[in-house]
């Protein structure tokens, strides 16, 4: 193991020394280089614009794209230029420029009309999806989250994610997703940089983010950049508007069952703003309403708020500083509560080396937490939470337009509470678990020929249970052999693993291309859950002794094609997952406050595949998409199932989406969203039985059974009221489930109440048709 | 801004009223479920009051099947204490065995074998020190209007603890509504050990009314059993552990077997 590790180190340390002897010498000879670098920015807002192509009319395929702050910085020989910026929904914008010496150029664009964006365009960002090396990623365009309303007319953009292939909902209007086979607690969730522990809000009915303060979203399923690490199946990167630092605006909405505002202005013009979303549900109001004097005892809502303020120093240091804070509020008189909420912090330091080293710089602190009161006859209280401090230091080298590379650190100290439990005025603890993790990683960007371009890279990541501790050793009964306590500081176990990653592309005639990927993923931290939906008292377990970390190898190869100057494209992508130290749980798991959590679980491995198809429609008066995916998710785990290979829950065979959107005229925008899936995996009786004079279920193996297939239009119309440069004020009229189907949420089983001699099978089903307003409005 | 939001929030409201009744809905299905070959169902109890004690032996049905189960006759049943009592029980109804000599006495463990169509099905229980039923009140549901009955005892400290209660209504009232019996409850002493307990029963469907006597037993059950009574619960539940609960008996046998102490007390429901 020590030697193993020592190979691993002085692999690394190679790495890095290449990395430095390449950059001070690459393209150095020949004629002298200078580079361009700026950056792209939104004229109206000063929001910078992330994913913008810079493109030199003068070299054909040659650009490079703005980076998660707008920055980007591209290295050319002494020449006349003409030099393009272009972005989704805005004018492009060219300069003409005489490179004689490194040369300062930023661009600010102005968004498209509503009229101009139904004009085609020949825009040069659009064939990204074919030109780039990366696979198995997603951009959410958050025009086109607010042109799909879901549940309650609510905007929501993991929702909206649910309509991509590959990625689909745990349930009937849940935020909770399964991306590509995985389970829902293996997609990393970012906001700002901080990690969410918990995306939901009212198990799970609404995300945790407000869409009014959402900038970007970008999902990826697959071949993760290896700047993210930690989790097996995804990473969600949700980066938070920046505010305008040019006007003081107030935007807003007051919808069925929430209401939320904005307001964002500069903090010193041109320099830096501000920007601050808030919401709140009033879901309770529906059960004052209510005549059951029950319900109006209930308590039952949420409110969260999205804050984010930058300021620009000089051209060569940024600072940002974005918070957010949520919390959920559930509860009935003084018997019942249960409460809990996200909240994080992110600082960062945008800084210049030169102007090819870009380099940011992130402190960063998420917590989550949730609080239990039972007070029926015993007065139970129940407080747990999860925190984490996190450095993040990344750079960005752009070394040529042919080769760029990314390398950094990030380092991440773990706080977990299971359990603080004080019941009857007495005390205890479960055991607190503190985590220290690390990671090390590298990737280049290279163009190896104008047809062929690679991406690679290396994670090196450490994972260490620390001190104070008791671990713990079970037999295959689950009984307790051993235990060892080890003091507060030491390190009680490290695992350490290399997350390779490689990327090819090649370019076909016609505006296609092919992609072949492979990546490697690590978890550490695993969700210990006794629900099938979203559940906020669910436990984050470290690795340790008896849980090793999981694995994740991924192997896909993609075809994608751009139609009719990039109005339509198209794309196709086969994965192949094989899954290590997969976990689920002993029959009857006992995984409530229980200190021997781990002694309930069992271990095996996985695989997941299937292929996903994907055709998009990018203008035009009808745009949306078609998406449709074929897959199949598995698990073999000793003690399950004879430890053959059984259906994971969330194995869905076919998932289908439809999504269109129409505008009617410059006031009326129409849309519709079909979805279609195979229902869960369940466990379902086989027979029953009678003790003690009850009727029991029988069952014969987990996950046997699937849920029946699930089918619903959603329909929505938004229409513009009034809007000038400045104001606007819109109605969105929305219906969910259009067709009034009866989806079921569960099934479950009992004696007919009728006729006790009987047993009955009993569907739920949570929403049928809802129609629902909600008022839009901007100042 | 503010008058326009008065008018369209009277809007709101109406859609809001029309709204609350389309919600969440329930029916009645058709599950096409697996047959499954059928399966011994063993169920036995040894107490700390006078025998005799009884152990029915029978099958699992299919689901769609109607609620009768068959008996397993002609069993070889016996029951051994760690003191070297043997009683071999006698079978007097079909399916239904009884024991003749053995009294159960806490802090003994009781052995029960069972031997049919040539397999040998074994399983073992500790008899607990018992735990007295202080009061019996009726408290109102804290989720419902229904009337409930709570027991208050007191836990010894220092020791696991573990809890069965069982609730026998006695119906003086005639509801319409067949009574269907629901399995006890349990709970232990993990989060609340050395304190004076309240537990609140009604697991039942049937709603208590006026005059009802409802009889409480509180047994005081081993670790084993009261997870096969906890795990039995999990049934029905969006759970991601959904089985059949974690039996005591040996060889895939269904059921359980429990040495345990009982204590009982009654209470009549009044307004």
């Amino acid at each position: 193991m020590e030697r193993k590790r020592k190979v691993v180190f002085r692999q690394i340390i190679y790495c890095l020394v290449f990395i430095i002897l390449l950059m001070p010498t690459g393209y150095s000879q020949g004629q002298s280089r200078y580079t361009i670098s700026g950056n792209v920015k939104d004229a109206g807002t000063g929001e910078a614009l992330i994913g913008a192509t810079i493109s030199i009319k003068e070299l054909s395929g040659t650009g490079v794209t703005s980076n998660a702050y707008g920055f980007y910085s591209i290295t050319l020989p002494a020449g006349n230029y003409s030099i393009t910026s272009q972005y989704i929904g805005y004018e492009p914008v060219s300069e003409q420029i005489n490179l004689k010496q490194n040369t300062k150029l930023d661009f600010s664009l102005k968004e498209k009309s509503q009229q101009l964006q139904e004009v085609v365009v020949t825009d040069k960002r659009k064939d990204e999806n074919v030109t780039s090396t990366q696979m198995g990623v997603q951009k959410l365009d958050i025009k086109e989250i607010k042109n799909i309303p879901v549940l309650f007319g609510e905007k929501d953009v993991l929702k909206t994610m649910q309509l991509l292939p590959g990625i689909q909902p745990v349930g009937e209007g849940n935020s909770g997703f399964y991306v590509r086979g995985g389970a829902a607690d293996q997609n990393l969730i970012l906001l700002d940089e901080a990690t969410v522990y918990n995306a939901s809000h009212l198990l799970g009915f609404f995300s945790v983010f407000n869409s009014d303060a959402i900038k970007d979203v970008t999902v990826y399923k697959g071949g993760e950049p290896a700047e993210y690490g930690g989790r097996l199946s995804s990473v969600v990167d949700i980066k938070m508007n920046d505010g305008n630092d040019k006007n003081f605006g107030v935007s807003g909405g007051i919808g069925l069952i929430a209401s939320r505002i904005n307001v964002e202005g500069p903090l010193v013009k041109d320099r830096g703003s501000f920007t601050i979303s808030a919401r709140r549900t009033y879901a309770d109001l529906f059960l004052f309403l209510s005549k059951d004097t029950l319900a109006k005892k209930a308590r039952l809502y949420f409110y969260d708020i999205n804050a984010k303020a930058n300021y620009r120093i000089n051209d060569n240091n940024r600072l940002f500083l974005s918070g957010y804070f949520g919390k959920d509020v559930l509860g009935l008189g003084s018997t019942y509560g249960l409460d809990w909420g996200n909240g994080t912090g992110t600082l960062r330091w945008n800084h210049l080396f030169n102007q090819r080293l870009f380099s940011n710089t992130s402190l960063i602190f998420s917590n989550y937490n949730y609080n239990v009161s039972v007070d029926v006859n015993n007065d139970l209280n129940i407080v747990s939470k999860i925190q984490d401090y996190n450095i993040k230091q990344d750079f960005q080298y752009y070394l040529n337009p042919d080769n760029q590379m990314k390398f950094g650190f990030n380092s991440t100290y773990y706080s977990l509470v299971p359990g603080a439990i004080t019941a009857n005025n007495n005390s205890f603890n479960l055991t607190n678990k503190n985590a220290w993790e690390n990671a090390l990683y590298f990737s280049h960007e290279a163009k190896l020929s104008p047809k062929i371009k690679t991406e690679y890279g290396l994670r090196l990541s450490s994972f260490s249970l620390l001190g104070p501790v008791y671990l713990y050793q079970y037999d295959e009964e689950g009984n307790t052999i051993d235990s060892t306590h080890y003091a507060g500081g030491k390190i009680v176990k490290t695992y350490v693993n290399l997350e390779p990653r490689v990327a090819f592309t090649y370019l076909l005639p016609g505006n296609s291309s092919v992609k072949v990927s492979y990546d490697r993923n690590i978890q550490n931290l695993h969700l210990i859950t006794n629900s099938t939906t979203s559940n906020p008292t669910s436990l984050w377990l470290p690795s340790s002794n008896n849980v090793k970390p999981e694995i994740a190898d991924q192997f896909s190869v993609g075809y994608y094609r751009n139609f009719k100057n990039n109005m339509y494209e198209f794309s196709t992508e086969v994965y192949y997952k094989n899954l290590q130290n997969q976990i689920d749980y002993k029959d009857g798991a006992q995984l409530n406050y229980n200190e021997n959590v781990e002694s309930q679980l069992l271990y095996g491995k996985g695989r997941a595949y299937g292929i996903e198809f994907y055709l998009k429609k990018n203008y035009g008066r009808f745009n949306g998409w078609l998406s449709y995916t074929l897959s199949r998710s598995e698990k073999q785990i000793n003690g399950i199932n004879n430890n053959k290979y059984y259906p994971a829950t969330q194995d869905r065979t076919h998932d289908v989406s439809i999504v269109g959107i129409y505008n009617l005229s410059p006031k009326w925008t129409l849309s519709g969203t079909w979805v279609y899936y195979t229902g869960n995996a369940v466990t379902f009786p086989s027979g029953k039985y009678m003790v003690d004079g009850t009727v029991l279920e029988y069952y014969t193996e987990r996950n046997g059974y699937r849920m029946p297939s699930y089918n619903r239009l959603d329909l929505a119309a938004t229409w513009i009221r009034k809007k000038t440069e400045k104001t606007e004020s819109s109605w969105t009229f929305s219906i969910y489930n259009a067709y009034n189907r009866s989806n079921a949420y569960t099934i479950t089983f009992r004696t007919d109440p009728d006729d006790p001699t009987k047993t009955q099978a009993l569907q739920t089903t949570l929403f049928k048709i809802i129609p629902s307003v909600t008022y839009n409005f901007k100042f | 801004m503010s008058t326009q939001h008065k008018t369209y929030s009277a809007v709101f409201f109406l859609i809001l009223l029309l709204l609350t009744g389309l919600w969440s809905c329930q029916k009645v299905i058709n599950v096409d479920l697996n047959s499954a070959s059928p399966k011994i169902v063993i169920d036995g109890n040894v107490t700390d009051q006078p025998g005799p004690y009884t152990v029915t032996l029978s099958q699992t049905v299919n689901f769609d099947e109607t609620n009768i189960f068959p008996p397993v006759s002609g069993a070889l049943i016996v029951i051994n204490d760690n003191t070297g009592t043997s009683d071999t029980l006698k079978e007097t109804t079909p399916g239904t065995y009884q024991t003749s000599k053995l009294q159960g006495v806490s802090g003994r463990t009781y052995t029960l074998t069972v031997v049919t169509n040539n397999i040998t099905y074994t399983a073992t229980s500790s008899m607990p020190m018992p735990v007295e039923i202080d009061t019996l009140t009726l408290k109102n549901s804290p989720r419902s209007t229904k009337k409930l009955v709570s027991v208050t005892f007191t836990d010894p400290a220092g020791i696991s603890n573990y809890y069965h209660f069982v609730e026998q209504i006695i119906n003086i009232h005639i509801t319409g509504k067949p009574y269907i019996p629901t399995l006890g409850s349990v709970t232990s002493d993990r989060l609340l050990d050395g304190t004076e307990r309240s537990f609140l029963l009604g697991r039942g469907a049937t709603d208590l009314t006026a005059g009802d006597s409802v009889l409480v037993s509180l047994q005081c059950v081993d670790k084993n059993v009261y997870n096969y009574f906890r795990t039995a619960q999990q049934q029905g539940d969006m759970s991601t552990t959904l089985s059949n609960p974690v039996s005591n008996i040996s060889n895939g046998a269904l059921g359980y077997f429990s040495a345990c102490t009982v204590r009982t007390k009654m209470i009549v429901v009044t307004e």
